[in-house]
């Protein structure tokens, strides 16, 4: 799933490592989302959302990847 | 804090004691057999790793509780799931291939390979539509 959390994360100034510490993940965690090769649950995509200020919609692209689920559904049926 | 006991680890702590007991019995009552010593020691010693594994609490799953984050226990369970997948295709695998070998060579060796192999596999079954099952009932 796409997210917003590297971008985030850089513009904030803290480290992967930082962030893993702050959301009590491991960086590897971190990292997985980042490459979006992992899903957050929707508890760590909250804490994250509060550290960052802003909401889990806007942080984990909610919108934009309902509409490429959508997208990709359709073209399955 | 109280440690809990692992149900499981205790369950097969039981079955291999009893194992052991049943080969120290059938020891008792035939010839010294070296493989059936070697099988009733080795079970004993499993019912007794099982046995200190199920009041210690170090079980793989309650360190994976107390260490792993929730992407961990998600790889966990995904390479659960695959590598219990990857089992069932060679044990239908096996099993069908032992029984084409059966009806080429008629030796009874095959047949009960093949027999053994969709028992298992028939058990597996069983036992993953048993836990779906639990968990269906209670998620």
């Amino acid at each position: 799933m796409k997210t917003k959390i590297r971008e985030l994360r850089i513009a904030a100034g803290i480290t992967q490592q930082q962030l893993a510490e702050m959301v009590n993940v491991s960086s590897r965690t971190i990292i997985s989302i980042e490459k979006e090769q992992y899903s957050p649950s929707l508890m760590l995509a909250y804490r994250m959302s509060e550290i960052f200020d802003v909401s889990v919609e806007e942080l984990c692209c909610l919108k934009e990847n309902k509409e490429m689920e959508d997208l990709k559904n359709e073209k399955e049926n | 804090m109280k440690k809990k006991i692992n149900w499981g680890s205790l369950a097969g702590a039981v079955v291999f004691m009893i194992v052991a007991v049943v080969l120290l019995i059938a020891h008792f009552f035939n010839d010294f057999s070296v493989r059936i010593t070697i099988t009733m020691i080795w079970c004993f010693v499993l019912s007794g790793i099982n046995i200190y594994k199920s009041f210690s609490g170090d079980s793989i799953l309650a360190e994976l509780e107390e260490t792993a984050d929730e992407r961990d226990i998600f790889v966990a369970m995904k390479s659960a799931q695959t590598a219990l997948q990857i089992l069932s295709y060679i044990l239908w695998g096996g099993t069908s291939l032992s029984f084409v070998l059966y009806g080429l060579t008629k030796l009874e060796f095959f047949f009960v390979i093949s027999l053994t192999l969709a028992a298992v596999a028939v058990i597996l079954f069983f036992l993953l539509l048993a836990v779906n099952s639990y968990y269906e009932r209670r998620n």
